[in-house]
């Protein structure tokens, strides 16, 4: 039997997926723009931001001594971004050298797999989803997950004129992948699906940001204000897909 | 509704697509052989020919001391590429290929698409200036000697008149009338279908605009690789200008 299934219009997005029908994952989009990395092969090394290299769409920013690698022989591929125990502001961070090419005004969709194979600690937080423009705590416009120490997950829809986090009720595990979601396919009303499942249902995510401030690169980190705070984020795959225009 | 259609035998190419029902992009070309490239990343600089990096399928190619410029740009959305001529007086050549690699082959029904616009369209200043972009052999400074070639071009003389070629190496097919009125920032989807290089065909927006034979090709000459050149000649005066933007370069064709 197919372990998959097949949506002519997925979501309500006006474009076919085809879907792993356990996990969920979304194994073929069929967007015009459809950006996929499993973080294969040979080129462990991820540039730093800064000093992007030709043919790498990845950069790392790091704030202090937190490290962004591919994992050696991690199977399906993997990125793993840390922080260490030193006491300090730290940033470790997996984005696009603030080249912000993909928008929510678009109807960009990102779905990542992942583990936190180390929970945050103390003041650390791991976030992931689309980010504008890096910064210090966390960009100014941003659609994503955060995770704090708790370990409980908060979606977050931020245009710089209203930030809306709510908790999801989901507590990760450590080790545990899952995989995120979140749909933009209607700004006013962005989605976040975690393992297929919608959550944060009761809160409308209305972003508002122009369409200027509507661009986004993927971002996935981990920060600590301050403090000894730990955590590692292992990340299997990222894919991003949304209309032309 | 859906914004899709899909095709089992897409253009009798024998494979099946999925493309946009309104824009007629090509959105999953499913072909032995695949080539796709938005320009979305962090990696906006394209490596010189000569000095090609690992990962990175492209390159450029300069020619002009005021220089003219090939790189992404910088937050564009969907990713863009940007080939752009300056006014200085002097011979100019902005290109971005595949290194000479030719790769592709155009008798295993090749089929490029990519959207483009010029947002500046090439201008005369006295002596011409020129665009082309498609398939073709290995590059040469003068357009009409690249050895093999299925392109649309646009001249400053005729700026806003869309042309295409062929040429195979035996009988070129040069300067044909594409009946498309070019506006300047205007994106348009062209595909150049080799399924059948005895009638190659050029599609502008998913209309067909032009069909020619390409029938003497051989082994060889028929490998070719993504091109992209905006160019201008020099012996007076050549001031003219001209700016390409490609969104994104598809490319599928069969393994043999």
């Amino acid at each position: 039997m197919g372990k998959t299934r097949a949506n002519y219009n997925w979501k309500n997005t006006g474009f076919p997926v085809v879907s792993h029908k356990t996990t969920v994952e979304s194994i073929t989009p069929m967007f015009p723009i459809v950006f996929m990395d499993d973080f294969l092969g040979g080129d462990v090394v991820i540039p730093a931001s800064g000093s992007p290299e030709s043919g790498c769409k990845w950069s790392k920013k790091i704030v202090s001594n937190g490290t962004v690698a591919k994992t050696a022989d991690g199977i399906n591929g993997l990125a793993a971004i840390s922080l260490s125990a030193t006491s300090a502001k730290m940033d470790a961070a997996l984005h696009m050298n603030d080249e912000l090419m993909l928008s929510i005004a678009q109807g960009a969709i990102f779905e990542t797999r992942l583990a936190l194979t180390t929970l945050p600690t103390l003041l650390s937080v791991a976030s992931f989803g689309l980010w504008g423009a890096w910064a210090d705590g966390g960009s100014a416009y941003r659609v994503g997950f955060e995770v704090p120490a708790t370990g409980i997950v908060t979606c977050e829809s931020d245009d710089n004129a209203t930030d809306i986090p709510a908790a999801s009720g989901i507590t990760l595990v450590v080790n545990i992948y899952h995989i995120f979601r979140i749909d933009c396919t209607v700004q006013t009303d962005i989605k976040f699906y975690i393992d297929g499942v919608r959550v944060c249902t009761t809160t409308t995510y209305a972003n508002a940001a122009s369409t200027a401030n509507s661009k986004m690169q993927p971002h996935l980190g981990l920060y600590k204000a301050s403090g000894a705070g730990l955590g590692v984020i292992s990340v299997d795959y990222v894919k991003i897909f949304q209309d032309r225009s | 509704m859906s914004k899709t259609y899909g095709k089992y035998n897409y253009f009798n190419s024998g494979f099946p697509m999925v493309y946009d029902k309104s824009t007629f992009e090509s959105i999953l070309g499913m072909f032995p052989v695949t080539f796709y490239d938005d320009f979305i990343g962090g990696d906006i600089v394209i490596p010189a020919t000569g000095t090609v990096q690992s990962g990175c399928a492209w390159s450029t190619l300069i020619v002009g001391a005021a220089p003219p410029t090939v790189g992404k740009v910088a937050d564009s959305i969907n990713g863009v590429v940007q080939l752009a001529l300056t006014a200085a007086n002097q011979a100019q050549i902005a290109v971005l290929d595949w290194n000479d690699q030719e790769s592709l082959s155009l008798e295993q029904g090749l089929i490029f698409e990519a959207r483009i616009a010029m947002s500046v369209l090439p201008t005369v200043g006295t002596e011409g200036s020129q665009a082309v972009f498609g398939i073709a052999g290995a590059h040469n400074a003068t357009l009409d000697t690249v050895d093999c070639k299925a392109w649309f071009k646009i001249e400053s003389a005729a700026n806003t008149a869309l042309l295409w070629e062929v040429d195979d190496n035996v009988t070129p097919d040069l300067d044909n009338d594409a009946s498309t009125v070019l506006v300047a920032g205007t994106y348009h989807i062209y595909r150049i279908d080799a399924t059948s290089i005895a009638a190659v065909k050029f599609y502008v927006d998913g209309v067909l605009v032009g069909t020619a034979s390409m029938a003497g090709l051989t082994g060889e000459i028929g490998k070719v690789q993504p091109y992209f050149n905006v160019s201008k000649a020099h012996t007076t005066t050549s001031t003219g200008l001209g700016t390409m933007l490609i969104d994104y370069v598809k490319i599928f064709q069969d393994r043999s």
